[in-house]
């Protein structure tokens, strides 16, 4: 028996000696078993849809991995197409993505928080970004269309990796702006009086306490939101990405953003959609790529949130 | 007790290194691919020259070759876009300093882009509209048609089916049209049949039916030139409905493989696929004659090409007649026209143009005849 000095102690102790009671907690172990229940439900899920790419895509995941990363798409036949073009436009895409979405996203998200909090006009905004969340990928690749590769054509360059990038930045920053709201808030008030009451200005309590406290959230959410980006083939397609041959041509790497592009996700429509079994087994290769992608975004979130996090 | 508030500083470096890092990833790739490009180049000095031989009616070409560089969209027809993209492919060989772009969305979708003024090329698989071509005249660009290329259709069953010869298209509304809704076997189609005076009745077997899906163009050039006929005229009588021509329960399938497959498996399977596909696959399957209202026909390369066999579409590209002269749209074009790029055409699974018709498109293309020519 441990010696119980804390509360926290003699209250798990209580709960123990309880717990031994036979029969005393049916409905608490039935949920448990519901939630272990859900929980292998849900990883077996990815584990079995990750088992089935790779064992789909095992001929050019084995033998062919190299080849099919550093070359292009190819109509030939499927064993000379590769992704090369999709990685760096996916890259790209989620670059410029990056740079629409995460300044404009926190810079919302702290002016609803910390200048304009519980005002009329905040709550409609942020009532009005949280039902945007939830439209249709689509739907922002029409919008893509129509406002970044034809209105602002001019500074876009039409339907180049730029338009793309801004499609994308429209769909993921209302996630942004939600989880940097929601990390703005939790940051706890006797934070920002401790700051006021030493004589801080508003601009050295968010620079200096509030922002740095909240980065780790943010980040997360940012991260998390790029990856979704990343995922994304049906708003690329209506804003131009190549779903055949394509080749940057004679282009230096920053004229790349304003020329032709395709993405990995519509690389996987375009094998997909091809007669053939060989393809087929491209596509499911391409699949697995994009998901190492995805999930080294995501455990780059885990990463920063482990690095940065604050308890409080 | 609190921690010490992470200071301000570390984040800011947090936030350069993240910044600077995504950079750094993109230059890295744009620098690699700059030099895989330049590898490229340094290859085909000597295939260059063979191309310009090979391209046709091209005069100016020789000196062309040496340095093309500029952009070229394609998009359109996703039906034509294989041949695109082994013709870009080749092209881009030659001339590595082209950037290319080539996609697919559909043909209608092609020629609203075109009249956005969004591209210089853009494809078809079925001729142009007349209310598109206004469109896009409204929109000040003037267009040169090309015939490319022609999207067969075969009808097939499996090679060991000694029922079935000949098929008029009457017969093949009454078998797979939407009024053959639910018909297992041949001889639930033998009343229908008879009713639009098809050439049956059949011999009895189950019915299996084996075709693409609705996303293929090939489901719907079907549609179009084999069933719309009868459909149509059913429609009109009050016995068909009018949302959708085809039968929804048959095995539908993206792969022509599985196509293939369940064909050759079944006996007295019925379906269709782009002829080329049959065509390799005779050993496989049986490819049924048609009977498009002038006798039965069999489909070979030579009478889909003379429009003999019946269910048959021209493929098309058009091209802004304004950007015709832009060194690398002259180039590609002519390349695409050239005997050279013809043989693309059947590497995609498609049938050569009728000698007439090719000669019909170069010299539409060497005068730059704009409109509708065909």
């Amino acid at each position: 028996m441990t010696i119980l000095t804390t509360p926290a102690g003699i209250a798990t102790g209580a709960a123990d000696a309880l717990r031994k009671r036979p029969g005393a907690d049916v409905a608490g172990s039935a949920f448990k078993w519901l939630l272990i229940g859900a929980t292998v439900f849900a990883t077996g899920f990815l584990a079995v849809l990750l088992a089935v790419m790779i064992v789909d895509g095992w001929d050019v995941l084995s033998g062919n991995l190299w080849y099919f990363l550093t070359h292009g798409f190819s109509q030939r036949s499927a064993g000379e197409a590769g992704v090369w073009q999709g990685i760096i436009g996916s890259l790209q895409v989620a670059l410029v993505t990056g740079v629409f979405a995460v300044p404009t996203g926190v810079a919302t998200a702290i002016y609803l928080v910390e200048y304009a909090q519980g005002n009329r006009f905040a709550r409609i905004v942020e009532l009005n970004i949280r039902n945007l969340a939830g439209v249709p990928s689509i739907v922002y690749g029409l919008l893509g269309l129509a406002v970044f590769a034809q209105t602002l054509r001019g500074f876009s360059g039409g339907t180049t990796a730029i338009a793309g990038g801004m499609t994308l930045a429209a769909m993921v920053l209302p996630i942004v702006v939600i989880t940097s709201v929601e990390a703005l808030k939790a940051v706890p008030d006797s934070l920002r009086e401790a700051a006021y009451g030493v004589g801080a200005t508003k601009w050295e309590v968010l620079s200096r306490q509030v922002l740095p406290a909240a980065l780790s959230t943010i980040l997360t959410g940012t991260v998390l939101a790029l990856a979704r980006a990343l995922g994304e083939a049906a708003p690329l397609i209506l804003v131009g990405a190549a779903t055949g041959f394509m080749s940057f041509g004679d282009a230096n790497m920053f004229e790349t953003f304003t020329g032709p592009y395709t993405a990995l996700p519509v690389l996987i429509f375009n094998f997909a959609r091809q007669p053939g079994a060989d393809w087929g087994v491209n596509a499911a290769a391409a699949s697995v790529i994009i998901l190492v992608l995805v999930l080294a975004v995501n455990g780059l979130a885990i990463y920063l949130r482990n690095r940065f996090e604050r308890q409080w | 007790m609190r921690k010490t508030p992470l200071s301000s500083r570390r984040g800011t470096k947090l936030l350069v290194a993240l910044l600077t890092s995504f950079a750094l990833a993109a230059a890295a790739c744009g620098s690699d691919d700059d030099s895989s490009d330049d590898g490229a180049a340094s290859v085909p000095a000597t295939t260059a020259a063979a191309a310009a031989a090979a391209s046709a009616d091209d005069d100016s070409g020789d000196e062309m070759m040496e340095s093309i560089s500029g952009a070229i969209d394609v998009t359109g027809s996703s039906t034509v876009e294989p041949v695109t993209n082994l013709l870009a492919e080749a092209f881009s060989e030659q001339h590595p300093d082209v950037a290319f772009s080539v996609s697919g969305p559909g043909s209608g979708d092609g020629h609203k882009a075109a009249a956005a003024g969004e591209v210089p090329i853009w494809n078809s698989s079925r001729q142009i509209k007349d209310s598109e071509a206004e469109d896009i005249n409204a929109a000040g660009i003037e267009f040169i048609e090309l015939r490319v290329g022609i999207d067969g259709i075969s009808v097939i069953t499996a090679v060991s089916n000694d029922s079935v010869d000949c098929l008029s298209f009457e017969d093949l509304y009454s078998l797979v049209g939407i009024e053959s809704t639910g018909f297992g076997s041949w001889a639930d189609a033998n009343s229908l049949n008879a009713e639009l005076g098809g050439t049956g009745p059949f011999s009895d077997g189950a019915l299996e039916i084996f075709a693409p899906g609705e996303e293929s163009g090939t489901f719907d050039s079907f549609i179009e030139i084999a069933l719309e006929g009868v459909w149509e005229h059913r429609v009109e009588e009050g016995h068909a409905e009018e949302s959708f021509a085809v039968r929804p329960d048959y095995n539908a399938s993206a792969n022509d493989n599985v196509i293939i497959d369940g064909i050759a498996g079944n006996q007295h399977s019925l379906g269709w696929v782009g002829f080329a596909f049959a065509d390799e696959n005779r050993d496989k399957v049986k490819l049924v004659e048609v009977d498009g209202g002038d006798g039965c026909v069999a489909p070979t390369p030579e009478t889909i090409a003379s429009a003999e066999f019946p269910i048959a579409r021209f493929l098309y590209t058009y091209i802004d007649a304004a950007q015709a002269s832009d060194p690398a749209i002259k180039a590609f074009v002519d390349f695409m026209l050239s005997d050279e790029g013809q043989t693309y055409v059947v590497d995609a699974g498609y049938v050569n143009l009728d000698p007439a018709d090719l000669e019909q498109s170069r010299s539409n293309w060497a005068n730059l005849t704009t409109g509708k020519t065909f």
